[in-house]
Formats: C-alpha cells, sequence, structure tokens
C-alpha cells in the first residue's frame, strides 16, 4: 500500500513519540509487552481491570461516550476481522445470504431472521461433520428468538459481549494463560452481579449523571426487566462492564492477534493495511459516520446513541453467525 | 407495549428514555392533544401520576411518583387480527431461501483468517 499524507504527516510524528517512549520504559515494559502472547495477555487483563474500575467510577458516562466514540471503529473491526480478513467478502452469494438477515433484522425483523445469518455462514463453509450440530445450534436458537422475541432480545443483549471474547480467544492456538482473560472478565460480570461495584458507584455518585441523558431506572427496564431491583441496577452495571470489555477485544485484542507480524506494529503501517483492507473511500466513509455520530452526541447525546444502537444491532448478529461457521469447522474447540 | 419498547432496545430505539404503556404517543404534546392508545384506540393526553424507580442516591431504589401525560382512550379499541399461519409460511419461506443460496455457495471456500 503505497504511503499517503495522512500515513507520512500525521501518523509518522505519532510513531515517533511511541517509539522514544518505549525505548525509555523498554527495561521495564519489554518483558511485558515485546512478545505478542505476553504483550496480548497484559492488554487483556489491564483492558478487563480499566473497564471494571471504569464502571464503577461513571456506569452512566461510559454507557453513553463507550457507543459514541468506540462503537463505529468497533463495527469497522467487526466487519474487517470476521468478514473482510477470512475472504467471505469475495463469495457474492454469502454475501446476500448473509447480508439479506442482518439488514433485516437491523430494520426491525424478528430476531429469528438476525439469527438465520448463521445458515448460510454454515452452509458455506467446507462441509464437516459439525456442520449439523452448528446448524442444529442455530436452528434452536433461532425458534426461541421467534418464540420469545423479547426474552431472546434481552438475553441476546448482554451474552453478545461475551461472544466476542469467545471469537478472540478461539482465533488462533494461544497460551492457556490466555484464558485468564476471559475468566477475569467473568468474574468481573459475577462481581458487578454481586454488589460489588455498588459501593463504588455510590463513592463517584455515578447513580445519577443527568448530562448524559441516561437513567438508571430507564436503563434497568431495557436492560433487566422483570429482575428484583436492586440486581437489575446490578445487570445494568454488568452489561456497561462488558460493554467495554467487548470494545477491547475489537479494538485491541482481536487487531493484535490477528496481524501477521508478532511484534508492535507502527501506526503507519497500521492504517496502510487498514487501508488495503477496505480501500480510501469506505474508510472515509466510515470516518464520516465516526465524526458525524461523535457531533451528533454533541448536540443530542441520547438520541445519538439511540442512533448508533439502531445502526448496529446487525453486529451482534454477524457475530454469532461466524460463531456458528467456526463452530462448524471445529475452531471452537 | 413492553414488547414493544424491549425490541426498540435492542434494535437501538429510544434505549435511554423508556415510557409507560400509552406515553410515547404524548411525548412533546400539550395537555387535551388528541392520540391514539397502544392498543389503537383514539385518545386524549391527559396528565396522570405514574410510579417509578428512583436510583439517583443508589440501591436499592426509592419508588417516586411524577406527573407524566399519558394517552387515554376515548373510543373502544378496534379488533385487529394475526395469521400465524402467514407468519409461520414467510419464516420457513425464507429459510429455505437462505439455504438454497448458501448451498449454491458452498463449494467457494474462503481463505482463513490470518
Amino acid at each position: 500500500m503505497a504511503r499517503g499524507p495522512f500515513s507520512d504527516g500525521l501518523l509518522a510524528p505519532l510513531d515517533a513519540a511511541r517509539s522514544a517512549a518505549l525505548r525509555r520504559a523498554g527495561p521495564w515494559l519489554g518483558p511485558f509487552f515485546a512478545d505478542r502472547d505476553r504483550r496480548v495477555l497484559w492488554l487483556g487483563l489491564s483492558s478487563v481491570a480499566v473497564a471494571f474500575v471504569a464502571t464503577g467510577a461513571a456506569p452512566l458516562w461510559l454507557l453513553l461516550l463507550g457507543p459514541l466514540l468506540l462503537g463505529v471503529p468497533h463495527l469497522l473491526s467487526d466487519v474487517r476481522y470476521l468478514v473482510v480478513r477470512p475472504g467471505l467478502h469475495r463469495d457474492g452469494w454469502l454475501m446476500v445470504g448473509l447480508g439479506a438477515p442482518l439488514l433485516a433484522v437491523t430494520l426491525g425483523a424478528n430476531p429469528a431472521v438476525g439469527v438465520l445469518a448463521a445458515v448460510p455462514a454454515v452452509l458455506s463453509a467446507p462441509r464437516s461433520r459439525r456442520r449439523a450440530p452448528a446448524l442444529a445450534v442455530a436452528g434452536a436458537l433461532a425458534v426461541a428468538a421467534w418464540a420469545n422475541a423479547d426474552g431472546f432480545q434481552l438475553i441476546f443483549v448482554h451474552a453478545h459481549n461475551l461472544v466476542a471474547l469467545a471469537l478472540w480467544f478461539f482465533l488462533r492456538s494461544r497460551p492457556a494463560s490466555h484464558a485468564w482473560v476471559p475468566l477475569a472478565a467473568l468474574a468481573g460480570s459475577g462481581l458487578a452481579l454481586a454488589g460489588a461495584l455498588d459501593p463504588l458507584v455510590t463513592r463517584f455518585g455515578g447513580w445519577s449523571a443527568p448530562a448524559t441523558g441516561l437513567d438508571f431506572g430507564e436503563l434497568v427496564v431495557s436492560h433487566a426487566d422483570g429482575l428484583e431491583p436492586t440486581l437489575a441496577a446490578r445487570a445494568v452495571l454488568s452489561f456497561c462492564f462488558l460493554q467495554s470489555v467487548h470494545y477491547a477485544v475489537w479494538l485491541r485484542l482481536i487487531p493484535e492477534d490477528a496481524r501477521p507480524r508478532r511484534a508492535p506494529r507502527p501506526f503507519a503501517a497500521s492504517w496502510r493495511a487498514l487501508v488495503h483492507d477496505f480501500g480510501a473511500p469506505a474508510l472515509a466513509a466510515v470516518a464520516a459516520l465516526a465524526v458525524g455520530l461523535a457531533a451528533w452526541g454533541l448536540l443530542a447525546p441520547g438520541p445519538a446513541r439511540d442512533g448508533y444502537l439502531r445502526l448496529a444491532t446487525f453486529h451482534g448478529y454477524l457475530e454469532l453467525a461466524v460463531a456458528a461457521r467456526w463452530l462448524s469447522q471445529g475452531r471452537l474447540a | 407495549m413492553r414488547r414493544l419498547l424491549l425490541f426498540t432496545l435492542v434494535s437501538g430505539t429510544a434505549l435511554a428514555d423508556v415510557p409507560p404503556d400509552n406515553a410515547a404517543q404524548c411525548q412533546g404534546a400539550k395537555s387535551g392533544a388528541a392520540c391514539t392508545t397502544d392498543d389503537g384506540r383514539p385518545g386524549t393526553c391527559v396528565t396522570q401520576r405514574v410510579g417509578r424507580l428512583d436510583y439517583s442516591e443508589g440501591v436499592p431504589p426509592k419508588a417516586i411518583e411524577v406527573d407524566m401525560l399519558l394517552c387515554v382512550a376515548t373510543a373502544p379499541a378496534r379488533v385487529t387480527t394475526r395469521s400465524p399461519v402467514l407468519a409461520a409460511g414467510l419464516g420457513l419461506a425464507l429459510v429455505a431461501a437462505l439455504a438454497g443460496l448458501s448451498v449454491v455457495a458452498r463449494g467457494r471456500r474462503p481463505r482463513p483468517v490470518s
């Protein structure tokens, strides 16, 4: 990929600054970051820790700013590593089979339609003895979604954050120590549900943040309807925490693991790889979308967040479809 | 109504602003304005006291009451019916279409993730 004014003009100085910082911090950080396996482990654990503390300190701000600032980039990463890098986009029929239900569910179709995106994802993979079980799982989920759309969506909105962790974990063969990352995420979710974050949220006044336009009472109805009120608030905290981990997975862990180069990659090289994957026009459109969403968020945070969430509906079902495909290929084992 | 609210949550609509039944129609309206209730009846926006949970001071939440404009029916409901056969038929047709498309695409093996 050719160099350009963006990579040479803006990113080259950033790379120089990062190199200088790494040289200075080398004696301390080197052992943790020089090796990819170790780097990914520490990035994962520190992401989980930061997400946990941030959830305790300012959950409503995290629920607002996470989608507005990281939402679009994480969708781009989602499509990049689930569709573009594996080359699924080269299969036109598969794109139609995947895209139609994903578009339909984004436009408001029953969630069962979104789940059915798993069918073409599985059937287009090389035939294997795991195909039938993968289709059976997808079918069972579709039936469950059709029978009880509300309940399914309520569970799915929480569970899809964990699907991303599973996709990351099974992206490649990795040391057993990496299992600490999903275990830490599960532990953090469990602690939030058990009330461990309550004192922290109270200490930082996080139960209320009028400037965000978000309200815990309303979030409880939308994210944890039917639960006992205190447990429901903790479920919202758990969602907030896992959503932050979800963003970290797509924006840090998966890109680290998916690139051929094991050493940290310069920003300029990462940019050129991104341009190679999507092309400049598509990236310009995504950048405009991200900037537009952030600007909208400055003017009307609540509606902007709603708008993003409406747009992002497809990605949870895309993750589910690819997870089913990997299940059929024996990668989730 | 709750079904609609939950659906709009996950599809991204009104996530941060989930009103009680018959409230959405009167959002931004004035008392006395004409509206249509959740079940399709014509109505009028009327200020009423509604209960809600206030989490602003932490858990457990406090039960409070707030004034809110709700759509109150002024005429009997219209009866609407759904066809489960039609819905099931559409679902099966979609599954068949997707399966057919995918079988056609089956032979093309994608490049694995790097």
